[in-house]
């Protein structure tokens, strides 16, 4: 019998989403530990080097919101992602006000769809060494390819 | 007994192995070691060599607090099959003169029933708790003199390699109730009375008085005094449950100075388990030394043993000027604001270079972290040896009247209703700190 999109668990919906993000040429690394946190999902533009953090979570946005938050010191742009269910009681304007991306997710046939809730303002708080820290574990796992 | 030294005394507590050489560069930033009873008798063959190679004073902290509450985290932490203690613990049992196997159907209420039962269970697990902290150090270190050089094998003095002073076993105090003592303050008077009849045997003894913060009040010192001073020991360490300085109410200090100052009498040595810059402040009260670990550990809660392990402390930045620590995240945010605080030790000179965004660079260097630690832990050792009370005290005023607005830089916190703003430093504890301080100076 097929599972409901709501029986995935958040390391197979951070699978799936990676997979699209990776479909999209974009370089992923996927919960990535500077301790004692973790990031659920960094992404690299190896044209723009642009970094992107997604953090997941199903049904806790305040947690997700307060992750997305943080990933704003370490990455250009911070999103985050929620299932479609919470469209209508999740407070974007949380999510808008602090320059933090919102989007939704379904999952159809086992392909995660994604809709755009609120875009991602650039960070202004991102800092240097964070940035360079994502970078070199960038170039750790894909080498000179993090670098188009 | 301590050797005195002018201010209070720094004890760093070991506890990772791959430590061993970076404590020993570092030696001359503190004044000794306390090795956790876990560690020593675990890792019995390693970790002696840390008191070799640091060339300090030691002693252990036999940890038998771990055998008076709900152990049962100890028996999950094991691979499939048999169930079985975790290494770790079986070793601390073991060395305590307990069986493992027998106590493994049971939870921890059976094997305070076997301590306490008559016959000579108790003296059975006193002398080997005391027995352990006397001999493991320097039997191992013996039995490794054939590796050593024959200048190494010639400093072998035995006199070195024994504690400062022995802790007899300790659970954590509980008052009086209606019901009667509670089986763990029945226990700790019991081992006082074994050790006291046996001190000519075992030399310094200091009792440990670990009790809640709660019972730091008036109202139950005179309880816990009563306990820990029937016998005049010559020192005691004191280890308050979960006591985060940071969070500290005026209240607590008071309790905790009155609580020091009773201890200290007739000269008396006292010795903080875990402690930081606002506990070696007690200095003026009896407090003779403070123990922490590197870059953490200066408080503890009695949970937190058992809890489940999530890898090694992070990497946090000491705030001098704040006398507490900052994740990198928060120290970056509160740095970019207030560049002023920032620190001019060697170990910022050189990573830091007075630019606030590369304080997260120490998320690569955990050692310059350390080292950066341990030059401002000395700081602030030097500043209470060279000032009197009242100096310390103003100081205390200096740095709130400084920092009153540190409290209007935020970040998003997450509540019940959403995320809301709030302070990433708020001062009040360097109030209730200096409060507190002055009115024991004035009573």
């Amino acid at each position: 019998m097929a599972r409901s999109s709501i029986a995935l668990r958040e390391s197979e919906i951070n699978g799936l989403l990676a997979k699209k993000l990776r479909s999209h040429r974009l370089l992923v690394l996927q919960n990535v530990r500077i301790h004692p946190c973790e990031m659920d999902i960094v992404a690299l533009d190896p044209i723009t080097l642009r970094l992107i953090n997604i953090e997941i979570k199903r049904t806790d946005w305040r947690a997700l919101l307060n992750q997305a938050i943080r990933g704003t010191l370490y990455c250009h742009y911070s999103v985050a992602a929620l299932p479609s269910s919470m469209r209508a009681t999740v407070p974007v304007e949380e999510f808008r006000s602090r320059g933090v991306g919102l989007a939704f997710f379904e999952i159809e046939n086992h392909d995660l769809e994604l809709t755009v809730g609120v875009q991602p303002a650039m960070s202004e708080k991102i800092n240097r060494s964070l940035k360079k820290l994502l970078y070199s574990r960038f170039y750790a796992q894909y080498g000179d390819g993090a670098y188009a | 007994m301590l050797e005195p030294t002018k201010g209070p005394s720094v004890f760093i507590r070991f506890g990772i192995q791959r430590k061993k050489a970076f404590l020993r560069d570092v030696s001359r930033s503190f004044d000794g070691l306390v090795l956790p009873a876990n560690v020593l008798l675990y890792q019995y063959r390693s970790t002696p060599s840390v008191v070799f190679m640091c060339n300090k004073p030691f002693f252990v902290d036999p940890m038998s607090y771990v055998f008076g509450q709900p152990y049962e985290e100890f028996k999950r932490r094991v691979k499939e099959g048999s169930p079985r203690f975790k290494p770790s613990f079986e070793k601390l049992m073991s060395g305590h003169g307990l069986t493992p196997a027998d106590f493994l159907p049971y939870d921890y209420k059976a094997l305070l029933r076997h301590l306490g039962t008559r016959g000579n269970n108790l003296e059975v697990f006193v002398e080997n708790a005391l027995g352990f902290q006397r001999e493991r150090v320097w039997a191992t270190l013996q039995d490794a003199s054939d590796l050593m050089t024959d200048e190494q094998r010639a400093s072998l003095d035995q006199a070195r390699f024994r504690p400062a002073f022995l802790i007899p076993p300790y659970f954590l105090y509980l008052p009086p109730t209606d019901r009667g003592i509670p089986p763990t303050t029945d226990l700790n008077s019991r081992v006082l009375d074994l050790c006291w009849q046996n001190r000519d045997k075992w030399g310094d003894i200091f009792p440990t008085v670990f009790l809640r913060r709660q019972h730091l009040d008036a109202q139950y010192r005179k309880g816990i005094l009563a306990l820990y001073k029937k016998n005049p020991f010559p020192g005691y360490c004191v280890w308050i449950d979960d006591f985060d300085e940071r969070e500290s109410t005026e209240a607590d200090v008071r309790g905790l100075v009155e609580l020091t100052r009773a201890l200290a009498g007739d000269g008396r040595q006292v010795v903080m388990l875990y402690g930081g810059f606002f506990s070696m402040l007690l200095y003026y009260f009896g407090m003779t030394s403070v123990c922490h670990g590197l870059a953490y550990g200066e408080s503890r809660s009695i949970g937190a043993t058992a809890q489940q392990g999530s890898g090694p402390a992070p990497i946090r930045y000491y705030v001098l000027e704040l006398h507490r620590f900052l994740t990198l995240e928060n120290a970056l945010t509160v740095l970019r604001q207030r560049p002023d605080l920032l620190c001019n030790c060697p170990a910022c000179r050189r990573i830091v270079r007075g630019n606030a965004e590369r304080v997260t660079l120490y998320q690569e260097e955990e050692a310059m972290a350390e080292v950066h630690f341990l030059y401002n832990r000395n700081q602030e050792r030097t500043l209470i040896a060279e000032s009197p009370k009242d100096l310390a005290i103003e100081n205390l005023e200096w740095t709130l009247l400084l920092n009153d607005d540190i409290d209007r830089i935020t970040k998003p916190y997450r509540v019940s209703s959403g995320v809301e703003e709030r302070p990433i430093v708020d001062p009040a504890y360097i109030r209730a700190w200096k409060n507190a301080l002055e009115q024991a100076v004035a009573s």
